[in-house]
């Protein structure tokens, strides 16, 4: 696989070792956290390493199976909020930490809402496309979600029939998903939504009836010889344009809005070598030079989802899902109701004057151990130490890993008003909210 | 039976709760005294028969459900069980037990105006040794809730003597449950809390439910002497019977009349619980004279709700209008039953919940045939949003079969989905002569009440006076647990979800079961017997 120019392998020096800090600034990028344990496993690994641990993941848990095991019991509440709640614990607890990543990702990516779709169960399903190709070839991935109920449902595709096409579907399929605004004329929609005609749902699958297809002759992106809706998937995934607009999407979520120009025909370049597999071009991202670049660090706006996993994961934190689930919908991000078919729009719009608010509301309800998130108080079971002091160096220990240096942690001590009275669940609470709560805890 | 106590042996204990300041009248003044309530314990096994496997078996397994409390309850009740602990030097449960299984009486004094109430507690103990620490242990538990609340306590056994001391006017049930091991009386005639009551009782109804449920009856029990009360018990259980005397005689007419059954309805035997039954409930309640005459003992808020309630109702029944042409003709007792039932192994469900019913008499004939458009009417109505919504649309479904009409909602399921819940609880119809019943266990219900309803019972007499049943209610504790059981996984399922860690919630369903099967079998029966009013409450013990 050719990986050069931003793509080549991250090589370790005296002056840019793969130190601590290098190691949580990946973990944040890849899985938004870096619990002691995920520091352990990474511990003297070289960033090819990392990448490799990160990509292959560890097979699921106990808890993780008994999370996975709810999943009819769920389908049979048919409850919105208790489904999101639960694919929210999916999140939490996957062993895969970056598939569970992916998930997220892919669900920003083919921004699905369930205030259209109207079915937890096609929701659920279109996950479980995510978790199983997200890191596998984009070709087939696109495939499953284009032909999956939600997706039929959410852009119209059981109104695109013979004679009376609907165009929905072929425009955010370019636009969207794979190319880009500006490499498709309108020309292309239009006759790409007559091969992707005769999709409806039956029996709440997604189902291909011959009799509503249209089989006219059809002309895309230049091409004659497309008959059906994967002909053009084919066209689509083996482009050059394609290529180049995954790389952009890859860089803009792992290394950050202003990566270097050059890095998009270098990802693009490895993307193709892989024949779009996700997990090989990602393998060869997270060890490159672009992702390591110590001027990447700290640039990106951590989304609710970020800032919620972050802190769970890292701390060793167990929350009810439900409460969970609304909370990170009050900070902007309501898990199956994304805005927009565009997703997102993410980064600085994360934080608003309300948003911001409901940040410190989540960072309260955590710290203060109390309902509607908390029945017992968990950070006093994850903070060892005793003392305001030893509490704060254990807080800033967990969170800030990469605060090494004396100044560091001077610095986030000064900013950081620890409680130096009360009881050791209100010292903590008031440590640990104050902590979460620094500016620098909500970019990564 | 009265109780002779041992003077010398008597702890007594005065508390006085709530005074305006620390420097209020000290109780030794001449400031009249008035008995409001009184309670007189046989003791020995009435109270660990009655309480050791129920409420003191729940103090012992509280740890269970400590993950649904918040923090501070839990807190408290640890302190609490740990003070007495300590003081008594013995562990809590035989301390309370062993108190519990003396003679034990209680008086609650009102005294002069500017007193508020103080509880005198005596009970007989074997040394007065015993009797201080039991009085120093109670005294430092009064004083930590008074200070919580911030009000203040004067404790004086001194000025009590006398209120314990002076005899309690004769009473009623006193006389007729003898062998009671408890009696008590709450007085209202005169009395601050009767005012205070009557005050709360006065303005009506404020929801529909209570108006349906208690109508004009809490101004009637406010108004009334007070109420009486003894408890017996058996190796069966225990029997709980109050008295409300007069309370019949001064319900309002309007009320009467809604709890008043048709001559043939009234005339139905005793209500009982049916193998597989978690519950069951019948109600007297004449809903026209409820809809004709509720604004007697209903707030403004309740009569406008009722009137939405009805027009929206009306939709359902052909734009009848329900105040004359179906209300009237409906019969005047309703019987509302929950039964567990088994899950059928071809249906992938996650959780199997008790069924419902809730079955009435009809008493003209037009109006059966208006009732079976009921169930269709309203599955058109649910038609539209499901479809919206991508749900499974349902249709009504409708067979004869041994003289039985019956209709029910059917939905079509994914293939390879578990089956909503909501499924288990889409309604069905069946009438059989003169009998409706809507629930979702129809198939039976319907022939079972046309064929009770022939089993005609002489009404029962107390000294004389007929006694008429307003509300029955059996539950068996036993068959709920079960019930719970088939539906752990759901309960499990709601309580990670909203609350509680894994393990925890696992461990708070497992509690829940236990504490609902402790319940025994229960009934409840409230009846009217000449002026009186009067409430029965059962425990049995499940075999």
């Amino acid at each position: 696989m050719t990986a050069a120019g931003w793509m080549r392998r991250f090589e370790p020096t005296r002056s840019r070792p793969f130190d601590l800090a290098a190691r949580v600034h990946v973990l944040r990028r890849a899985v938004f956290a870096h619990p002691t344990s995920w520091l352990r496993a990474t511990q003297n690994a070289s960033p090819s390493e990392v990448a490799a641990w990160l990509v292959n993941g560890e097979a699921p848990d106990s808890r993780e199976r008994r999370v996975l095991a709810r999943r009819d019991a769920i389908l049979a509440l048919d409850d919105v909020d208790a489904t999101a709640a639960w694919l929210w614990s999916r999140l939490l607890t996957a062993q895969h930490p970056l598939r569970a990543r992916m998930m997220l990702f892919w669900h920003d990516h083919f921004a699905t809402a369930i205030s259209k779709v109207r079915s937890c169960a096609w929701m659920v399903e279109q996950f479980d496309v995510f978790e199983r190709f997200g890191l596998g070839s984009f070709r087939d991935l696109l495939e499953r979600v284009s032909s999956g109920p939600a997706m039929l449902r959410w852009l119209d595709a059981e109104s695109n029939r013979r004679g009376n096409a609907n165009e929905n579907f072929a425009r955010e399929l370019f636009e969207l998903f794979t190319l880009g605004r500006g490499n498709y004329s309108e020309e292309d929609v239009r006759e790409a939504a007559r091969a992707f005609t005769g999709w409806r749902i039956l029996r709440g699958r997604g189902h291909f009836d011959e009799r509503l297809h249209d089989h006219g002759p059809k002309r895309v992106l230049g091409r004659d010889d497309i008959e059906r809706g994967h002909d053009v998937l084919n066209l689509i995934c083996g482009s050059q344009q394609h290529a180049r607009f995954i790389a952009e999407r890859l860089l803009r979520t792992f290394v950050g809005p202003d990566h270097p120009e050059g890095a998009i025909d270098d990802l693009a370049r490895v993307y193709r070598d892989a024949d779009g597999r996700i997990d090989r071009t990602l393998e060869v991202l997270l060890a490159s030079e672009v992702v390591h670049d110590p001027r990447a660090r700290n640039t990106r706006v951590r989304s609710p989802a970020a800032f919620a996993i972050w802190i769970l994961r890292t701390l060793g934190l167990e929350v009810a899902p439900v409460p969970l689930h609304r909370a990170v919908a009050r900070m902007g991000q309501e898990l199956l109701e994304p805005p927009d078919v565009s997703g997102w729009a993410g980064e600085e719009a994360w934080l608003s004057s309300a948003t911001w608010l409901a940040r410190v509301r989540f960072a309260t309800d955590l710290g203060r151990a109390a309902d509607p998130l908390f029945p017992t108080p968990p950070l006093g079971r994850c903070i060892r130490g005793h003392g305001p002091e030893r509490e704060l160096d254990a807080l800033i220990d967990l969170l800030f890993p990469e605060a090494t240096t004396m100044g560091e942690r001077v610095n986030l001590l000064a900013r950081a008003v620890g409680e130096v009275r009360g009881s050791r669940d209100v010292r903590l609470a008031g440590t640990f909210t104050s902590l979460v709560l620094l500016p620098r805890a909500h970019r990564f | 039976m009265r109780i002779e106590h041992a003077r010398q042996r008597a702890m007594i204990l005065a508390i006085m709760c709530g005074l305006g300041s620390a420097t209020a009248v000290p109780c030794q003044t001449e400031a009249p005294q008035r008995v409001i309530a009184c309670l007189e314990s046989s003791g020995g096994v009435f109270a660990l028969d009655a309480m050791a496997d129920s409420i003191l078996a729940l103090l012992a397994d509280i740890e269970n459900f400590t993950p649904l409390f918040e923090r501070r309850t839990e807190a408290r009740l640890e302190f609490v069980r740990g003070l007495v602990a300590s003081h008594a030097r013995a562990p809590w449960r035989p301390l309370v037990e062993s108190l519990l299984s003396r003679s034990v009486r209680l008086w609650i004094v009102e005294r002069g105006p500017m007193r508020r109430t103080a509880v005198v507690l005596a009970a007989d103990l074997d040394d007065d040794r015993e009797a201080d620490r039991h009085a120093t242990t109670l005294k430092k538990l009064f004083r930590i809730e008074t200070a919580r609340r911030a009000s203040t306590l004067v404790f004086d056994s001194d000025g009590y003597e006398d209120a314990a001391s002076r005899p309690l006017p004769p009473r009623r049930t006193w006389s007729v449950d003898e062998a009671a091991c408890v009696h008590f009386a709450i007085d209202f005639e005169g009395s601050r809390l009767g005012a205070r009551l009557a005050r709360r009782a006065a303005p009506g109804a404020s929801t529909v439910g209570a108006a349906l449920a208690f109508a004009g009856m809490p101004r009637a029990i406010v108004a009334s002497r007070g109420i009486e009360g003894a408890l017996m018990n058996d190796a069966d259980g225990i029997r709980l019977r109050l008295v409300v005397a007069d309370a019949w005689r001064n319900l309002d007419a309007a009320s009467k009349r809604l709890f008043e059954a048709s001559d043939r309805d009234s005339r139905r035997g005793p209500l009982q619980l049916l193998p597989g039954d978690v519950l069951a409930v019948r109600s007297s309640r004449n809903l026209g004279a409820f809809v004709a005459d509720h604004s007697s003992y209903c707030l403004d808020g309740v009569r406008a709700a009722i009137q939405r309630g009805l027009s929206r109702l009306e939709l359902l029944f052909r734009n009848q209008d329900l105040e004359k042409d179906v209300l009237p003709f409906l019969g005047s007792v309703f019987e509302a039953r929950l039964r567990a039932r088994e899950s059928k192994k071809d249906q992938p469900h996650v959780g199997v919940l008790p069924a419902w019913s809730l079955s009435a008499r009809v008493l003209h004939e037009r109006l059966r045939y208006v009732f079976d458009s009921v169930l269709q009417i309203a599955a058109a109505i649910a038609r539209e949003p499901r479809e919206r919504q991508g749900r499974a649309v349902v249709r009504v479904e409708a067979r004869v079969r041994d003289d039985i009409h019956r209709s029910r909602w059917v939905a079509d399921v994914h293939h390879g989905l578990p089956v909503p819940i909501e499924f288990q609880f889409f309604p069905a119809y069946a009438r059989t002569g003169e009998f409706v019943c809507f629930g979702n266990i129809v198939e039976d219900c319907v022939a079972r009440v046309a064929r009770s309803a022939g089993d005609h019972e002489q009404s029962e007499t107390t000294a004389g006076k007929p006694r008429v049943t307003i509300d029955s209610l059996r539950f068996s504790g036993r068959v709920a647990a079960a019930a719970l059981a088939d539906a752990r996984e759901l309960i499990v399922l709601q309580l990670w979800l909203h609350r509680l860690p894994d393990e925890d919630a696992e461990r708070v369903a497992s509690a829940i079961e236990k504490l609902v099967a402790r319940l025994g079998h229960i009934a409840i029966d409230v009846d009217h017997v000449g002026d009186d009013l009067e409430v029965v409450l059962c425990r049995m013990i499940e075999r």
